[in-house]
């Protein structure tokens, strides 16, 4: 399998860098992935692999409601369950990530997202690998060698490997929690309401997702594959829903929390208020970074609802679902209430489009670390404006938040 | 208790208030009931004097407070005719709605869980009474524009604009077609638009709206709505909605 960037870097860069000051400008150097990638697959010769799944599952979007469904593993044995947990890929770098990731190969084959409600064997073993709470032992053989197929690059879903039509599958025997079983048996049970009851019982929503994604939630006829892209922001959107309506009955905060994670290419900051729920999410993506290739400024883009929630969807897409649902998982371990303002920036060299899993991981982890306590808006604000690199007036001329939190609505009136 | 009004009352005040809320307590006294809801932002506020005259029958054991969900209470009115008259009754803590053919409970809210909102003491010299659709379409002119409307009184015009990067929308009514003018020096102040176009919209059967602000401050806009119940000659229902300034930067 070939890993290659879509242009040509010298070598007379890649000489004098040696992986070490990213001289090409991506956010991870291609030769370290490749190198970290090649033990991972050596033994592999293109048309069949053994190995063990975390589990993991992809289910395409494209030709809907005729999708791909994959389930996909690297050829090897033992604990995979790092290359499909989030919240350890946050402690690797880039290039480890990718190469992890990347060597995930995926065997497809088509399905109507609709058959899943009365799914053959093929289909119901892959389902029951899904739910597995342990890694499964798979062998796949493909109809074509895997060697010559593409890789996935995608902003919402994390990167995966390539994928061949599977010939032959054959699953080994996971291990399901008895309260994942019966939802997954019960006929009559809501999506929603496997999902509230999964996440309570400390089932993590990449791995809800999954399990939403193969079809195995909700009232048994109505059962559908989801497209992995649309099942991510399903889970998180959902859980956000149950949460929103858990805080909305607590005391508001008593202070203004601040708080600030960088990561490299990206900074992350948030302020708590002591108000009624709101929240903001917004990101200012600089020239060279993954979205923002030409142009010569920041762009800023900011998604907010009030307390009634929104009707719409956000434009900002699935990493405002991400980011809401740390956001509300951080005023839930207070118990309290309070408005959520979040903005993130993203700078040059980060251009790699590594899916929602990072935002909601880091926004996660900021919320761990020790807030920064403030009597009022204005100091938190002029906070975490010491660390944005955007200037501060242009972050809260598109915040939708900031003028009832800098000037208190009705209430300076009283 | 006992209560007869007409659906097309009952409906434009649940309109209203579930414009900013989706709970709300009501007063109800001897002449009449009184409402005051605050959105959760603390960003506009409705208050509402509904006289007994609003109503066909108008009967207390006592004065009280309730508390309803208002979008429960709009989805029982979804099953009235608009021509319907409503009758009301008290049984625990339950409503009773009869309408035509049907008959719906609604469960009251504990009272102490809506907060009575503190109404902030706002005044100004200036005001302007227009009519209701040529705000409307002033406000709905800016929508695509922007989220925020400057509003703009002198002593000869009321203005409304809406600015973005690349475009612009006003409105200009000019003394004559205002149905009252009162400026001496010109006020100019922003608003959320989208809690005016709420507003305005939630108001069927309004003709004309006083507004009233200065310079950053907040926009008092008073207004009647509804009919009398027959033989009623004071029936309307008198509303007042305030608005948060959106402060320049």
């Amino acid at each position: 399998m070939e890993f290659k960037t879509a242009y040509k870097i010298p070598a007379s860069l890649c000489i004098r860098c040696r992986g070490a000051k990213m001289l090409c400008g991506l956010s991870y150097c291609p030769i370290s992935v490749k190198n970290l990638l090649q033990p991972k697959i050596a033994r592999f010769n293109g048309t069949e692999i053994s190995g063990s799944t975390p589990p993991s599952i992809f289910v395409g979007r494209y030709g809907y409601p005729k999708v791909n469904i994959y389930p996909s593993a690297p050829n090897i044995h033992g604990d995979t369950s790092g290359y499909e947990d989030p919240s350890k890929w946050m402690n690797v770098d880039m290039e480890e990530f990718l190469s992890m990731r990347l060597s995930l190969l995926r065997g497809g084959m088509e399905v109507n997202v609709k058959n899943i409600s009365d799914p053959g064997k093929t289909l119901q073993d892959i389902q029951v690998m899904t739910l597995s709470e342990k890694p499964v032992e798979v062998e796949m053989e493909f109809t074509k060698n895997i060697n010559n197929a593409k890789i996935v690059l995608d902003e919402h879903v994390a990167p995966m490997g390539p994928s061949a039509p599977v010939k032959k599958l054959t699953i080994g025997n996971g291990k399901i929690e008895g309260f994942v079983e019966r939802i997954y048996s019960e006929d009559d049970l809501l999506a929603v309401e496997g999902i509230n009851t999964m996440y309570r019982r400390g089932v993590d929503v990449t791995r809800i997702s999954k399990i939403l994604s193969v079809g195995a939630l909700g009232v048994r006829k109505q059962r559908k594959a989801v497209p992995t892209r649309w099942a991510i922001t399903a889970a998180d959107k959902n859980v956000s829903d149950q949460l929103t309506d858990e805080i909305k009955e607590k005391p508001q905060l008593g202070e203004y929390l601040a708080y600030v994670r960088k990561t490299p290419g990206n900074l992350f900051t948030a302020i708590l208020s002591p108000r009624n729920w709101m929240f903001e999410w917004g990101e200012a993506w600089y020239p060279g970074s993954t979205w923002n290739q030409w142009s010569d400024t920041p762009f800023v883009e900011i998604d907010y609802e009030m307390y009634g929630g929104r009707k719409d969807y956000p434009g900002i897409g699935g990493c405002y679902y991400a980011s809401k649902l740390a956001a509300l998982e951080a005023l839930k371990g207070l118990n309290r209430q309070g408005s959520a303002t979040l903005w993130r920036e993203i700078y040059p060299g980060f251009n790699l489009p590594v899916g929602v899993w990072y935002v909601r991981e880091n926004v996660r982890e900021m919320f761990r670390s020790k807030p920064e306590r403030f009597s009022s808006y204005q100091e938190a604000l002029k906070y975490i404006a010491s660390f944005l690199t955007v200037p501060v007036n242009k972050w809260r001329q598109k915040s939708g938040l900031d003028q009832i939190l800098y000037y208190g609505g009705l209430d300076r009136f009283l | 208790m006992k209560l007869r009004i007409s659906v097309k009352n009952l409906k434009e005040i649940a309109d209203l208030l579930n414009t900013i809320v989706s709970e709300a307590k009501l007063t109800l006294k001897k002449d009449g009931v009184t409402i005051k809801a605050v959105d959760p932002a603390h960003v506009a506020m409705v208050s509402l004097e509904i006289p007994s005259g609003s109503f066909e029958v108008y009967d207390l054991d006592a004065e009280e407070d309730i508390s309803l969900d208002i979008e429960r209470l709009k989805s029982i009115l979804k099953l009235a005719s608009s021509g319907d008259v409503i009758s009301i009754t008290k049984e625990k803590d339950r409503l009773k709605f009869e309408m035509g053919t049907i008959v719906k409970t609604l469960s009251l809210l504990d009272n102490n869980t809506i907060t009575t909102p503190r109404v902030p003491q706002v005044s100004s010299e200036s005001y302007v009474v227009v009519a209701k659709y040529e705000l409307e379409k002033g406000l709905k002119a800016a929508e695509d524009v922007s989220d925020s409307i400057r509003l703009t009184l002198t002593a000869n015009d009321f203005r409304a604009r809406s600015l973005s990067d690349t475009e612009e929308s006003e409105m200009i009514l000019s003394k004559e077609l205002l149905k009252e003018i009162r400026c001496e020096e010109s006020v100019k102040s922003s608003y959320p638009l989208d809690y005016l176009l709420k507003l305005v919209k939630s108001l069927s059967s309004t003709d004309s709206l006083k507004l009233s602000f200065k310079d950053d401050y907040p926009l008092t806009i008073e207004f009647e709505f509804g009919q009398p119940a027959k033989g009623s000659s004071d029936g309307y229902i008198k509303g007042i909605f305030l608005l948060a300034p959106r402060m320049e930067q």
